[in-house]
């Protein structure tokens, strides 16, 4: 899922720009979290925060989960009348419909390794790591079988020149390694995501991809009583987009094995 | 605070287009661009479609001139109001009359609002407004006779003036049976004002708002713009714009104009600063 502020209400403006990501976001989490019984939603702390507010990304992740179950259709509203702009809460309540959710946050710059740590733990059970602000949700244990990782990240913000950083020429190809990871469900290749380049893209997806590509990995072995297999997945759908320079993708994966 | 205006109903952070229709050879401004009765009509197609919130028919220029005698006004605007309300059924539509058998006339015609520009020379102009359940605009002359200029016109206190005038002339109205919602008072730049007095209006005008009355402000190219700037007709709308923004922002719920387009803007700009109106388009740095 995208991490893109303009995704919240509060951010939106009466011109909903953003408002396609955010259905095929939706879309893509009803379809996948369908029948789980709990969604643990992966996720970056802010880089540089200059708020006491939970990341960015759990906020959002938080706000897809809530319209996703119909608790929240503030954002599909007709443009605010005077007096009445948009609102919206911290966004620190589970939502309902979707079972419990816990949010898993990880450091935006955390290592690979630190990810593949973060990311084996998820796959082997044990709760989400307390990091960040995640009071108030009931500590989850991911189980194989029913459980869902919504995981909120975006590739790369310099793809042009009237992009939030500007145009590196290395982000193409950087996303293109991000994209097709996704879409062929290879966590190995998410892995190989360099976190210095990630740094210097303002790709913020990174080590929450890396975490749940571990989560992944150790899922399908674990799954298997076989460490040592090659991990069973497919992709169901991804939409990539980038109409402002940054790279925004929904993508659903599914362990088939 | 809420006020009605035909059918429709706003709150007091309403920042409304009232744009300028004249079924007049001779005002000030426009000088008879829509005195054919075709290109009236198109005057309103275009406003309706550049946002005006509602328009404000007149059959007689404001300054001295020509005499237009009530057979004539009414000549003149209650078929193009019947017209007017008839291809746009929902479009509010004032009328800028200050005689009470013109008022009637167009309200049974179709009109919401009776524009009273010359604050109550016609006693009876209430009485008509509350038999239709119409808005009356109250305005503030300074007891100028209709259709003259200001001479030598000093007050002790012009906002003073103009608030006890138009709340005065509102409270009448609300005795005579118009409803409370359904009276709005404008300050009548130039009307009865030099262009200090007009400056104190507008400078003050937060002091008119405060009353809890819709306040209605008529700006749009007047000789006070003119000669702060020291700039003739046809040169006067950025500051025009200029007096509409901090009017806005000073709590003025309805502005008279010419430009549409221009004035919608000022409005929604300054809507979206009050934290009124979200932006129209949002992305910059929230990609």
């Amino acid at each position: 899922m995208p991490s893109a502020p303009a995704l919240l209400p509060r951010y939106t403006g009466r011109n909903d720009v953003l408002a396609d990501l955010r259905s095929g976001a939706v879309d893509a989490i009803r379809e996948g979290c369908a029948g789980v019984e709990q969604v643990v939603l992966v996720v970056a702390t802010d880089r540089g925060p200059r708020h006491a507010m939970a990341p960015l990304g759990q906020r959002v992740g938080e706000h897809l989960l809530d319209l996703a179950v119909g608790r929240s259709d503030d954002v599909l509203r007709e443009a605010p009348s005077p007096g009445h702009p948009p609102t919206t809460g911290p966004g620190t309540a589970p939502p309902a419909g979707l079972g419990p959710t816990a949010p898993a946050p990880v450091p935006w710059d955390a290592s690979v390794d630190e990810c593949r740590g973060r990311g084996e733990a998820l796959g082997n059970g044990a709760p989400p790591s307390p990091l960040g602000p995640g009071a108030g949700y009931p500590a989850l244990r991911m189980r194989a079988a029913s459980s869902a990782l919504v995981v909120v990240a975006d590739g790369s913000a310099r793809r042009g020149e009237k992009a939030p950083g500007h145009l590196d020429e290395r982000a193409s190809a950087f996303d293109h390694t991000l994209a097709t990871a996704l879409r062929e469900a290879d966590p190995a290749a998410l892995l190989t995501l360099d976190p210095t380049l990630s740094a210097d893209l303002l790709a913020h997806g990174r080590a929450p991809l890396q975490v749940a590509a571990a989560a992944m990995l150790t899922t399908a072995g674990r799954s298997s009583g076989d460490t040592g297999v090659e991990p069973t997945w497919r992709c169901d759908r991804v939409e990539v987009s980038d109409p402002f320079g940054v790279l925004h993708v929904v993508a659903l994966l599914r362990r088939v094995g | 605070m809420r006020f009605r205006l035909g059918q429709r109903e706003y709150d007091e952070t309403a920042r409304l287009v009232m744009a300028i229709v004249n079924r007049t050879p001779d005002s000030f401004y426009d000088k008879g661009l829509t005195w054919a009765e075709d290109a009236a009509f198109e005057r309103v197609r275009e406003v309706v479609a550049q946002g005006a919130d509602l328009v404000d028919i007149g059959g007689i220029k404001a300054a001295p001139g020509a005499e237009v005698d009530p057979v004539e006004e009414m000549r003149r605007v209650v078929g193009f109001v019947a017209k007017v309300r008839e291809e746009h059924p929902g479009l509010v539509i004032s009328v800028d009359t200050w005689r009470a058998e013109v008022a009637r006339a167009v309200c049974e015609a179709g009109a919401d609002v009776i524009n009273d520009a010359w604050g109550g020379a016609d006693a009876e102009l209430p009485t008509v407004a509350a038999e239709f359940g119409a808005t009356l605009v109250c305005t503030h002359t300074g007891g100028q006779a209709v259709r003259t200029r200001p001479h030598r016109v000093e007050y002790d206190d012009v906002r003073a003036d103009i608030v006890a005038s138009v709340t005065t002339q509102a409270e009448r109205a609300v005795a005579m049976g118009v409803a409370r919602d359904r009276v709005v008072v404008d300050p009548a730049h130039d009307f009865g004002k030099n262009t200090w007095h007009s400056l104190e209006a507008t400078r003050r005008l937060s002091e008119l708002v405060a009353t809890g009355w819709p306040v209605l402000v008529s700006l749009s190219n007047k000789d006070f713009v003119g000669e702060s700037l020291d700039l003739p007709v046809g040169e006067r709308l950025t500051g025009t714009l200029a007096a509409t923004a901090l009017s806005a922002w000073f709590g003025a719920h309805v502005y008279r104009v010419h430009e549409v387009v221009e004035t919608r803007q000022v409005l929604d700009m300054v809507s979206v600063i009050a934290g009124d109106l979200s932006p129209a388009r949002v992305i910059r740095g929230l990609a």
